[in-house]
């Protein structure tokens, strides 16, 4: 167990390594002037401001040792200064991460409350009413964009009903985060409900829920302690890889909400050319990715006894 | 000056100039004025309220980078400079933390007599040294500030400003004792003082630092109207919050308090408009799409601001790229174009079509109809003048604008109407807005959309920029000897009338008879704001809310 998580901890590094290449080279192969983009508008910087700002953010090296210093301070973990901004990006991310995790959170909890339980109650009622209003939803949910949900439940509560506020947070987190929470989840929520249906009702069919029955044991046992037990590990991989991307950032449901976070940070740091951010956002995100994806590998040995890490 | 692009919509923004209050709908009981020594209506208006802005995260508050709206708008309640405007039509600069000022004969050197028992509200006093030190700070190299050039008329600037610097002291400023500011500038100036309300040119106290010190950005202290809530900072990305500050020299503002609330970049305009309607906010600019509908919904309640401002709108046209070095063909441009019905049928009604080039706001300087028929759509007379300069149907012309602005249904309003009206073959070319200056820059382009504005209250601020043979900004490379002769004149002139008489030669041969460039329309802005709550809102010459004369209603 202990190798195994240091074998993938130096993977996660060469992961890290290898996208920070990508990425690198991709900001420079992208068009436009990031200097003078990020400062915004108004008229062109004169030479010597362009000059103070290119040495000051190193620009003003060839791009492999631009490259390699930010590889330097990446390993001590600092992200750089922004153009815009000219604040550390480390603070920049500290500051909009406990929105994005606040988001990630509830929308996973969101996904595994009500996808689990439509998919099971699909999957013992097979063909039932419920089963095809399930099944229906769920078509339904995948096919709408995240930003039409997100569009028409601020329509209808927000704006119609006026239960909840429209966007942003300046009326309290709790009451701001339903519903960026629910359009987050709606995609993920109909896709974990189908895993499960499909699963758990593939595990009701088995030998082992026979005997369960045959032992005596009554429908809610069966259920509950031997096919959701089995069943979930598939839904709490998908779940844990889901939860791993929320980390990095939702962008189009952060973007429609004006949800403060880093996906936000991220789409106006892209518009802006602000480098520094969009590589510490990005190399974060895949950071995080990496790490929520090793932590589900290990849930699986406390969930399933039978897999062993090697 | 300044180049209005990217993220300065067309329409999405209102003024209110005190002058122009009366004509401001529904709020014609206010003052309207940025002065921050007067009241309201002048009469007693009633103390207190906590004001609440929408703005986006500025890139800084302190003065030596406040470089867009976001920032300027927070820092100039924070700090007074030497001089103020108030919006008035002679455009006359009204005493700051100055009391009195003139310059020599030449206008060469500048002499401030500052007000004693001014004070930053940490105790400091404010005196020469504090503006040495602001104005240092923010010139120097090493600041890479990109609003310094407000103070690049002053001696010893380039000096200063390079990278690196060949020098750490501002050579043109000096004190000869401690309440008299001596600035001598590289070439005469008499209107040297309007540059001097930018916020760059703000004193800061000894805290300050060099312009890298970030602690400073985080909790600026300063000696204007409002002052950071004590105990309180910037907090990033959520709010900014202001109390009146009550050792202020000047008037104390009505209200207690200002707001700022920090709206994400993205999708922000119709967010805060959205903020508005729910009364998340007391004030708003409206989105282009929903200006109709704000207007109708917001006019009758008196919430409804619409103002004009300096800036203008124009079609750009490269003289140096053959037929447009011809005036003929240059006035078939202007002349094919239908200004009021693009207003109409692209932005609701909502802009004002231009017959000059020096807009409204400034009042005296304004002469309306300057532009004559070459302002007016007139097809026959465009064919006429396209045939006379060489503008051949057929002919294929670039037209360039930046397409990060929202311009594409004015791009291609005139693309259709030059290409039906004068047979011309126009390919657009859009790219981001600072690809797009660099294009105009080079002189890559036949015509293009451009828009301009002023940071500071002179005409000057137009005529030399955009019109004078050797500026990096007339992209059109209009030249004319006789024009950079009066250019240079004005700026020697002491007296307002002589000057005015100047400017509006320079506008006439430049526009009226040479046509340099198309204006199209003027900038006029609209914001919404609480009129239930409030009352004695404005917008001022630089296009922000007069939360100094406000108050609850």
């Amino acid at each position: 167990m202990g190798k195994f998580v240091v074998r993938r901890l130096l993977q996660m590094g060469l992961v890290l390594f290898g996208a920070s290449v990508i990425l690198f080279v991709c900001l420079f192969v992208v068009p436009g002037d990031p200097i003078a983009t990020s400062q915004g508008e108004g008229r062109q910087l004169d030479p010597s401001t362009r000059a103070a700002l290119e040495h000051r953010y190193g620009l003003d090296k060839p791009l492999p040792q631009q490259y390699l210093s930010y590889l330097g301070r990446l390993s001590k973990g600092d992200l750089g200064e922004s153009y815009v901004y000219r604040r550390s990006v480390n603070t920049i991310i500290m500051e909009k991460l406990p929105n994005t995790v606040r988001l990630a959170v509830a929308a996973v909890v969101i996904q595994m409350i009500l996808g689990v339980l439509a998919g099971v109650i699909a999957a013992v009622f097979r063909y039932s009413f419920l089963d095809v209003l399930v099944t229906l939803s769920t078509t339904v949910a995948i096919g709408i964009p995240t930003f039409v949900i997100g569009l028409a439940l601020q329509n209808v509560f927000a704006i119609n009903l006026g239960w909840l506020p429209l966007q942003g947070q300046a009326q309290g987190i709790t009451k701001s985060i339903i519903l960026p929470a629910f359009t987050l989840a709606a995609v993920e929520t109909a896709v974990v409900s189908r895993l499960m249906r499909g699963t758990m009702s593939e595990i009701m069919r088995a030998d082992f829920i026979r005997t369960a029955y045959a032992k005596g044991l009554s429908k809610r046992v069966v259920i509950l302690k031997h096919a959701l037990r089995n069943s979930i590990i598939p839904v709490l991989t998908y779940l844990g890889i889901a939860f791993g991307g929320l980390l990095g950032g939702a962008l189009i449901t952060e973007t429609v909400f004006n949800w403060n976070g880093i996906g936000l940070a991220l789409v106006g740091a892209i518009q802006s050319q602000d480098n520094p951010i969009v590589l510490g956002v990005v190399t974060y995100g895949v950071a995080v990715f990496v790490l929520v994806n090793l932590v589900v590998d290990i849930c699986y040995a406390f969930l399933d006894p039978r897999i062993r890490l090697e | 000056m300044r180049v209005i692009g990217a993220r300065a919509r067309f329409g999405a923004a209102a003024i209110c100039l005190a002058l122009l209050a009366a004509a401001c709908g529904g709020s014609d009981d206010d003052g309207g004025s940025a002065q921050p020594g007067q009241t309201s209506g002048g009469g007693t208006a009633k103390q207190g309220g906590t004001f609440r802005i929408p703005i986006g995260e500025p890139a800084a508050i302190d003065p030596y980078q406040a470089r867009e709206s976001e920032g300027s708008n927070v820092t100039v309640r924070l700090f007074v400079g030497l001089v103020t405007y108030d919006g008035n039509p002679e455009l006359k600069m009204r005493p700051g933390v100055a009391e009195r000022w003139s310059s020599n004969n030449e206008c060469t050197e500048w002499t401030f007599n500052l007000r004693r028992g001014v004070k930053f509200t940490n105790g400091e006093d404010v005196d020469a040294s504090s503006f040495i030190r602001g104005w240092t700070r923010a010139a120097i190299g090493t600041a890479a500030s990109q609003v310094a050039y407000h103070l690049q008329q002053i001696r010893g600037y380039k000096e200063l400003h390079a990278t690196p610097p060949q020098t750490q002291t501002f050579s043109g400023v000096s004190a000869p004792d401690p309440y008299t500011l001596r600035v001598q500038l590289d070439e005469a100036d008499c209107e040297f003082d309007k540059q001097l309300v930018h916020p760059v040119a703000s004193p800061v106290p000894s805290v300050a630092g060099a312009a890298n010190n970030t602690t400073f950005n985080e909790a600026p202290i300063g000696n204007g109207p409002f002052m950071l809530k004590p105990g309180t900072k910037w907090e990033h990305n959520q709010r900014i919050s202001l109390v009146r500050n009550d050792g202020y020299f000047g008037t104390k503002p009505n209200i207690d308090a200002i707001e700022f609330v920090i709206f994400p970049a993205q999708g922000r305009l119709e967010a805060e408009y959205r903020a508005f309607t729910a009364g998340e906010v007391d004030f708003a600019r409206i989105p282009p799409t929903l200006f109709k509908q704000a207007e109708s919904t917001y006019q009758p309640q008196g919430s409804f601001i619409k103002s004009e401002q300096p800036g203008i709108n124009y079609l750009l046209i490269n003289h140096a790229k053959p037929p447009f070095n011809n005036v003929d063909a240059r006035k078939a441009m202007s002349m094919a174009i239908d200004r009021e019905a693009i207003n109409q049928g692209v932005y609701q009604g909502s802009l004002t079509s231009a017959t000059a080039f020096i807009t409204p706001p400034f009042g005296q300087f304004h002469t309306p109809g300057i532009c004559g028929d070459w302002c007016k759509y007139d097809v026959n007379k465009a064919k006429e003048h396209a045939q006379r300069g060489g503008l051949t149907p057929g002919t294929r012309i670039k037209l360039a604008y930046n397409n990060d602005g929202g311009h594409e249904p004015l791009v291609q309003a005139w693309k259709d109407q030059l290409e039906r009206n004068l047979g011309l073959v126009v390919e657009l070319d859009g790219v981001p807005f600072s690809e797009h200056l660099q294009k105009r820059d080079r002189g890559d382009f036949d015509i293009a959309r451009a828009a301009w504005s002023t940071d500071y209250p002179s005409p000057d601020g137009f005529t030399t920029p955009l019109l004078g043979s050797s500026s990096e900004d007339n992209d059109g490379k209009y030249a004319n000897p006789e024009v950079d002769t009066l250019l240079k004149r004005s700026k020697t002139l002491k007296s307002d009338s002589e000057r005015e008489r100047v400017i509006e030669e320079i506008e006439r041969i430049a526009i009226g008879r040479d046509l340099a460039l198309a204006p199209t329309y003027y900038r006029t802005a609209y914001r919404v704001f609480a009129s239930d709550k409030w009352t004695g809102l404005g917008l001022d010459f630089f296009e922000r809310p007069t939360l100094e004369t406000v108050s609850q209603k």
